[in-house]
């Protein structure tokens, strides 16, 4: 009976050797009564976001799938397109291009997909950061003796602005050049509404082709880096203030001497998040975005917006902390940080806004 | 004895079931069956640095859409590269000129503004005048903004260094690399339209084609040692000539970081940032538009690793300065290297293609003018293949050569003889070509008497009315057994006159001693040839005129 037994074993022993073998050489093998359940497949979020932002929305969503995000077990996959804001809504109209969900910089940019396709924003907006358009201006020969480069741009132009290299973004696909075409032409005409007429305004026109632009990139955040790795090409750029405290941090290793300035009326952009009605996007979908819109309000995520990336908090729990030096503003509160924001610009309307970018068009190719 | 054996077989399985049962491991080739494959051309400056990351991108193994990724790096000069992209003997995925401007020139001379998808930089260098630290030391270096303007105040001044107390020094020389196919040619040439008209933006085809900017180029040029292929060459001169070979030269900042960084010569170069501007070269990565969705998709995941720190900070070791913001600027981007991080103060407007293309044509008119004697071997050695391949190369050296330029040809066996006198190219190109296809191999070999022949052939030429470049083009596979004079008594006769002989040692017997002496009294470098690369070398010869 042992003797049986020893056999029956070692026949067993050997057969799994073998099989263990055979799958080491030749891969799996096997058979199985009953189909496996498969796992369940990701529900994927494509989320377009200006690109000002990237390189919070880049760390937020590692973190964000640290936290192993799933709807009913079903984890949750996101992906996203960077690009100016415009160029996002552009994308949306022309390329066919189909987000889950969109954060641009503005809600004017929101307006604009509004009226494009007012199919796809039934939902709510939140908005997720605020920064407001600052000017960056560098220490050099050319910009010695300006005290604020936004007094600079009066309706008359002294020689010196002449002098000095703009740097401003394309108001055709990025929001930080429109929000400074906005602030400069209410600075020129002296208000905070501005009316088409204005924008429309000949004297305007022939103001901007006075400005010296050396070129208009399609974003700001691309303008801003540009500013930081090729010193030379501006002395002065228009940006938001989150990416002006993101170069403070990179101009101590590039030797730069940087300050930051606010116009007198500024505009603040809030970032809005929505997710869109769209066919492209299933109830797993949105509620997949919701949770991340969730994700990124969250008083630990504001936080890290806020310390690491110089966005201001939209949520009361986060406040920002002059005296906190390990947050951006705390650690250069020095270099013009100004909290207080005196006055805001409303946002124009879209007739507003299609009638400047017209301006800017026909001033910059005559 | 059965628990012993249980015991065994409780082991194996807890080894072996989880092997049999984990289904979906990867084989080692997944996705190599249909590959994407990213051909990706790129300046020969960042060589060294993307053939390295080309090599570990490629073994990380990097998929898109379940198919693997695959770069091929192909090294060409930037506007080598345009050319061939042009005319569509050279089609890439990805092209990384020097600078973005070459998009610029090629959008303009296809007239298809759409035939790139995507434009985004690299790594960058400034481009930056290259001279020897006690020369810039004497024109008041570091303290003093010097441009080029400075420049051509001393090339114009007959004393030339001894009007900063160094007349040991001699004339003051420079030179610069052809802008037809050189990124640092072209910005230098733009850099110097710019201090021409006195602008920093706006130039214009007017200002180009005007008497000023005229008179500046042809003045600016009289100081020219002679043009280039690429700064390499020249770099390797400076390296090996030292301070009596050239006084300054145009470069990339990377470039100049190479020469001092690696086999550190006894006098360094430090970098002069121009007073009236400089270019940045951003080093643009463009995605062609020919790229398919799938290709475009594999040359951004390409973009995001080399902008990866690891990669940056390479590129940094290589003298380039990082693309991404947050790298800090290390060595060797410091005064340890003769650069200032700090160096670039001003930069100038890139005009629009129609103005960079007046500039280049308006360069084409003006640039220093050429005498040059062609001296050709034809000896028994050159028999064959040789002598064919000779007359081709010859052919397309005189494609490139302008007609104002004067030339000649000595064809030398057992003696040398004249046999087309010096003359404009437009006057002589027929005797030349008929000449050279009358060429026979024959006879021994005086290399020295075809060279004192050449020498005393341009020293009696009339002078010309401008400055010129007075070069002999050498081309011979063997040492001299024929000749009357000795190798001492031509280095001694040469040594005299301001001729320069570019030797190329043509095929692999080639006997390079007596040519390597023949280079290092002439204060150049031989050329290796042979029969299969004799037309290239002869057009980027044609280059240095």
């Amino acid at each position: 009976m042992l003797r049986i037994s020893r056999v029956i074993a070692g026949i067993y022993l050997l057969a799994t050797i073998l099989m263990a073998t055979t799958t080491v050489i030749f891969g799996p093998i096997g058979w199985s009564p009953f189909p496996l359940a498969a796992a369940a497949p990701p529900i994927r979020v494509e989320l377009a976001v200006s690109s000002e932002k990237e390189a919070w929305i880049r760390s937020a969503l590692e973190r964000f799938a640290q936290t192993n995000p799933n709807i009913n077990g079903r984890r949750i996959e996101v992906r996203f397109r960077v690009a100016g804001s415009r160029g996002l809504i552009e994308a949306i109209e022309r390329e066919g291009y189909q987000p889950t969900a969109i954060s641009p910089a503005s809600m004017i940019q929101i307006d604009e997909l509004r009226q494009i396709r007012p199919d796809l924003l039934r939902d709510s907006v939140s908005p997720l950061v605020f920064s407001p358009i600052v000017a960056l201006m560098r220490d050099a020969q050319s910009t010695a003796g300006i005290t604020n480069p936004w007094l600079l741009w009066q309706r008359e132009l002294p020689d010196q602005a002449k002098a000095v290299k703009v740097g401003i973004s394309s108001p055709v696909s990025s929001n930080g050049g429109l929000q400074t075409l906005i602030i400069l032409a209410a600075q020129y005409h002296q208000t905070t509404q501005l009316n088409v007429s204005q924008v429309r305004d000949s004297g305007f026109r022939d103001w901007l082709r006075q400005l010296k632009v050396p070129a208009w990139p399609d974003s700001t955040g691309t303008l801003t880096t540009d500013f930081v790795i090729r010193p030379g090409v501006y002395d002065i750029i228009t940006t938001y203030e989150s990416l002006a405290l993101q170069v403070f941090r990179q101009a101590e290793g590039r030797f730069l001497e940087v300050r930051v300035y606010y116009p007198e009326t500024t505009l603040l952009s809030d970032h809005p998040f929505t997710i869109l009605t769209a066919p492209w996007v299933d109830s797993a979908e949105r509620a997949a975005a919701l949770h991340l819109r969730d994700f990124l309000l969250s008083p630990a995520e504001q936080t890290i917006a806020m310390r690491e990336f110089g966005f201001r908090p939209v949520i009361p729990q986060v406040t920002v902390n002059l005296d906190d030096r390990d947050s951006l503003f705390g650690r250069y509160r020095d270099l013009g940080l100004q909290l207080d924001l005196k006055t805001q610009l409303e946002n124009p309307s879209q007739a507003v806004v299609e009638a400047l970018i017209s301006t800017w068009q026909s001033a910059i190719r005559p | 004895m059965i628990s012993r054996w249980f015991k065994l077989y409780a082991i194996l399985m807890i080894f072996l079931l989880p092997l049999s049962g984990c289904g979906d491991f990867l084989p080692a080739g997944l996705g190599d069956d249909n590959p994407i494959t990213i051909r990706f051309a790129y300046s020969q400056d960042k060589e060294k640095w993307l053939t390295e990351q080309i090599a570990r991108f490629n073994e990380q193994r990097i998929t898109v859409n379940n198919r693997r990724v695959v770069v091929e790096g192909m090294s060409e000069a930037s506007g080598v590269a345009r050319t061939e992209i042009k005319k569509g003997t050279l089609n890439v995925t990805v092209w990384s000129p020097s600078a973005s401007t070459w998009l610029e020139v090629l959008k303009q001379e296809t007239g298809n503004q759409n035939i790139a998808v995507s434009n985004k930089p690299l790594a960058l260098s400034p481009v930056v005048i290259a001279m020897w630290k006690p020369m810039a030391e004497a024109m008041g270096w570091p303290n003093r903004p010097i441009g080029w303007k400075d420049m051509l105040e001393l090339s114009n001044d007959p004393q030339g260094w001894g009007r900063f107390g160094h007349p040991e020094w001699g004339r003051f020389s420079w030179g610069h690399t052809d802008p037809e196919v050189s990124t640092t040619g072209l910005s230098t040439l733009i850099a110097e339209f710019y201090a021409a008209t006195g602008k920093r933006e706006g130039l214009t085809v007017a200002d180009v084609q005007s008497e000023q900017a005229t008179a500046f180029i042809r003045q600016l040029g009289r100081s020219i040692k002679h043009y280039g292929y690429n700064t390499v060459v020249f770099s390797q001169n400076m390296k090996k000539f030292g301070m009596s070979y050239i006084s300054a030269f145009p470069m990339g900042e990377l470039t100049l970081i190479d020469f001092n960084k690696f086999d550190p010569p006894a006098t360094p170069l430090v970098a002069i940032y121009p007073a009236e501007g400089t270019f940045w070269h951003d080093n643009p990565f463009i995605i062609m538009a020919s790229a398919s969705a799938d290709e475009r998709a594999a040359a951004e995941r390409l973009y995001e690793f080399l902008l990866s720190e690891e990669s940056q900070r390479a590129a940094m070791g290589y003298g380039l300065r990082p693309a991404d913001p947050n790298i800090p600027l290390t060595d060797p981007i410091s005064p340890a290297y003769g650069v200032d991080p700090q160096g670039v103060q001003e930069v100038l407007t890139m005009p629009p293609a129609e103005v960079i293309v007046a500039i280049k044509d308006a360069w084409k008119l003006n640039r220093k003018r050429a005498d040059i004697l062609l001296v050709v071997d034809t000896s028994g050695s050159m028999e064959g293949d040789k002598l064919t391949m000779v007359k081709a190369g010859i052919e397309t050296f005189l494609l490139r050569i302008l007609p104002e330029d004067r030339l000649g040809l000595i064809t030398f066996d057992s003696k040398a003889r004249l046999v087309v006198p010096m003359a404009p190219l437009s006057e002589n190109r027929i005797a030349i070509q008929t000449a050279v296809q009358e060429m026979r191999a024959s006879g021994r070999t005086a290399l020295f008497d075809a060279l004192e022949l050449a020498r005393q052939t341009l020293e009696a030429l009339p002078p010309a009315e401008d400055d010129r470049i007075r070069a002999i083009v050498l081309l011979s596979d063997g040492a001299d057994n024929a000749s009357r004079i000795s190798l001492d008594q031509l280095r001694d006769a040469f040594e005299e006159s301001d001729i320069s002989i570019f030797p190329i040692a043509y095929g692999s017997d080639a006997d390079r001693q007596v040519l390597d002496v023949i280079a290092e009294f002439s204060r150049t470098i031989v050329v290796v040839g042979d029969t299969g690369d004799i037309a290239q070398i002869f057009e980027n010869l044609s280059r240095y005129f």
